[in-house]
């Protein structure tokens, strides 16, 4: 583990409950995030990306999913290892806090705004006072643009609209100047003029502060503006990672480049989209060899796809991909493009 | 695009045309008040067979709405919706009916739009049986014809996935070989991957069938990839309407530029170059818009005189073809 590496996973498996008996959702699944940067994790739903959040905030339910596998370190600590209370008592909203996708059922809406902050806020500082726990309140709802956060606070969720909700989420996850912040689908909710808004503010928040985010999204736009490595998932693994330019210029794995070629452009003329066949896989069905064999059209029904896992594959310091023929993604992505502009002319 | 067919000498006359169209909604503030709500406030639009208009706007805007009262499902306050010239509002009882089964729709959720007791075949054969045109091998046909198998038609919704149960649902709404569907969103819910199956879908059908689609969503990239024009919506009005070439390549109104710019694009090269225009603020409350111009309190371009009345949509300079709802509309022709 490298020196900027601030919060490290490795090999983690997650297996939950089904009524099909015990599936493994997420599988040897492993990433560094380093001090500072944003890591984009991009997948389609299913493919395990909130479930590792959950994981990695401790907030999986005991009762229907468990770490079966690997670590996940902060700074070189092991979070699992002293068990789930001391997860509870310092990390969880301390140095790791998380914003998910819709504010209002994430937020509590039979108390004022401000209580809920003033309770993050004591939960992880309980030395400070209530006057000094209300101005914390009031100058954080300012720092994620809140108007007028003296009587706000006071509010409650049903009087803040739906982009303000998200911003009080953020002023939230801010209260204790966490080193990593999970937002986990963060705009996904919000109509598009105001999720530029919250990407600014929590661009802002980010630069106050110096966290980390591990910005979780189907997004891929959000993740082109607004990261600066980025993890492909599918079916529970890691299919692709690499910085984001490598991942958007030169993707080496088939689902990369499809997922790419299947997204309509706003900006720009278009050629015929790319739809991926077949569709994503159950968690209680998920095949063997490759997890994306059966979907895939680079394969052609090679053996080694639907036999073996395909390893991670670098291609520079920061870029692999699990694919067994990576070395042909490039050609075959080619050959796509101008077989989509052929059939749109 | 140059690509286009070049529009005959006698243009046909459209499929539907919507005149002046408002829907009101009264909002009940207190037991001696209530308020009215112009959810569609003055929409005229027209869409030619064949082809496809896309509706844009945020949340609240009045796109669904319009919609809704277009089929007749809200009640219109005033205004025209003429399919063929005949004014759909003006009808009832089963010339109303006939009218009904050539605009069918689509929605976004296909879990809430299909009965979770039918089975697959069940749900398509429904409105077959309702107008008495009941054909086992109709329904069959239209599976096939959305690229799912007929030996799957046993299947309750639940059993299928998201992509599949809206490809139900859009064989329903072709079982009565319609002229035109509404589509609500209806590729929203989708995944990416499964969202372009959905996409590559609709435009073959409408090759295939000449359908005319009002394509209304919130997604600006599917839009521009569907839609033959564009319309802009804001607070019950449509503030621009035009070509899609000519719209997203060259919005006039402020309200659709900056919309375009919040746009996050899949290539991290934009991220540097690009002029972002951030609004303030929440789109008004629409029980109480501003004055004049609705988006005067969030335009960057506003003056006084936008507070005097609301624009009416125009010719956009230079851009025949292309109007705009703005007193001081974008004329660069810069991009």
């Amino acid at each position: 583990m490298s020196d900027a590496s601030l919060l490290s996973v490795s090999d983690l498996t997650i297996e939950v409950a089904t009524r099909n008996g015990v599936s493994t959702a997420v599988e040897g699944l492993s990433f560094e995030l380093k001090r500072g940067e944003v890591l984009g994790i991009v997948g389609e739903s299913g493919s395990g990306k909130s479930i590792t959040m959950l994981a990695l905030m401790g907030l999986l339910s005991a009762d229907s999913a468990a770490l079966t596998a690997g670590r996940i370190r902060l700074e070189g600590v092991d979070l699992y290892s002293e068990g789930i209370t001391r997860y509870r008592r310092a990390v969880r909203g301390g140095a790791l806090a998380m914003i998910f996708q819709e504010p209002m059922t994430s937020l509590n809406p039979v108390l004022t705004i401000g209580a809920q902050i003033g309770s993050a806020i004591r939960q992880h500082q309980p030395q400070l006072s209530a006057g000094e726990v209300s101005a914390r309140v009031a100058g954080l709802l300012a720092l994620v643009g809140v108007p007028d956060p003296e009587r706000r606070c006071r509010q409650y969720p049903h009087e803040y609209s739906g982009g303000m909700r998200q911003r009080a989420m953020i002023a939230m996850a801010m209260a204790n100047e966490p080193k990593v912040l999970i937002a986990d689908e963060p705009t996904t909710a919000l109509d598009v003029t105001v999720q530029a808004q919250i990407m600014e503010v929590l661009a802002e928040a980010r630069a106050r502060t110096g966290a980390s985010m591990l910005l979780v999204t189907h997004d891929l736009g959000l993740i082109a503006e607004n990261a600066d490595r980025v993890l492909v998932m599918y079916g529970g693994r890691v299919v692709e990672q690499g910085s984001v330019t490598e991942i958007f210029e030169t993707p080496r794995h088939p689902y990369t480049i499809g997922l790419l070629r299947s997204l309509p452009a706003i900006d720009r003329e278009q050629t015929s989209l790319y739809a991926i066949p077949g569709q994503p896989p159950a968690l209680t069905e998920r095949p063997q060899g490759c997890v994306f064999h059966p979907r895939c059209e680079m394969s052609q029904g090679r053996s080694p796809c639907s036999q073996e896992r395909p390893p991670m594959r670098a291609f520079s310091s920061d870029h692999a991909s699990a694919c067994h023929y990576a070395q042909e993604a490039r050609r075959w992505a080619d050959d796509l493009a101008s077989r989509l502009a052929e059939t749109a002319s | 695009m140059t690509l286009r067919a070049q529009p005959a000498a006698q243009p046909a006359p459209p499929l539907l045309a919507v005149e002046n169209l408002v829907t009101t909604f009264r909002v009940r503030r207190a037991a001696w008040r209530s308020d009215e709500l112009r959810a569609v406030n003055d929409v005229s639009f027209e869409i030619q067979r064949g082809r496809t208009l896309g509706l844009v706007g945020e949340s609240g805007c009045g796109k669904s709405t319009l919609g809704r009262t277009i089929l007749a499902l809200t009640p219109a306050a005033s205004g025209k919706v003429r399919f063929e010239g005949v004014d759909l509002l003006a009808l009832s009882g089963a010339r109303r009916r006939d009218y009904s089964r050539r605009i069918q729709v689509v929605f976004q959720d296909p879990n809430a739009s299909l009965d979770p007791r039918f089975t697959a075949h069940d749900v398509i054969a429904e409105p077959l049986r309702i107008h008495d045109a009941y054909d086992h091998g109709r329904v069959e046909e239209l599976m096939r014809g959305v690229g799912l198998s007929p030996s799957v038609q046993d299947l309750k919704p639940a059993q299928f996935s998201g992509g599949q149960r809206q490809r139900i649902a859009i064989a329903r709404a072709l079982a009565l070989s319609p002229d035109m569907l509404i589509l609500d969103e209806a590729v929203s819910a989708l995944d990416v991957s499964i969202q372009a199956q959905v996409i590559n879908l609709l435009k073959e059908l409408q090759a295939r069938q000449t359908l005319s689609y009002l394509f209304i969503s919130h997604n600006l990239g599917v839009v521009r990839h569907i839609a033959d024009d564009v319309a802009v919506m804001y607070l019950g009005r449509i503030v621009e309407i035009g070509p899609t070439h000519r719209v997203f390549s060259q919005p006039r109104h402020p309200y659709t530029r900056s919309l375009l710019s919040a746009v996050p694009a899949a290539d991290p090269r934009r991220k540097a170059s690009r002029d972002r225009i951030v609004l303030q603020g929440d789109p008004p409350n629409p029980l109480n818009p501003p004055e004049g111009c609705a988006f005067r309190t969030r335009c960057y371009r506003a003056r006084p005189e936008c507070r005097s009345a609301s624009p009416p949509l125009a010719a956009a300079p230079f851009d025949a073809g292309h109007r705009v709802a703005c007193l001081f509309p974008h004329e660069d022709q810069s991009r």
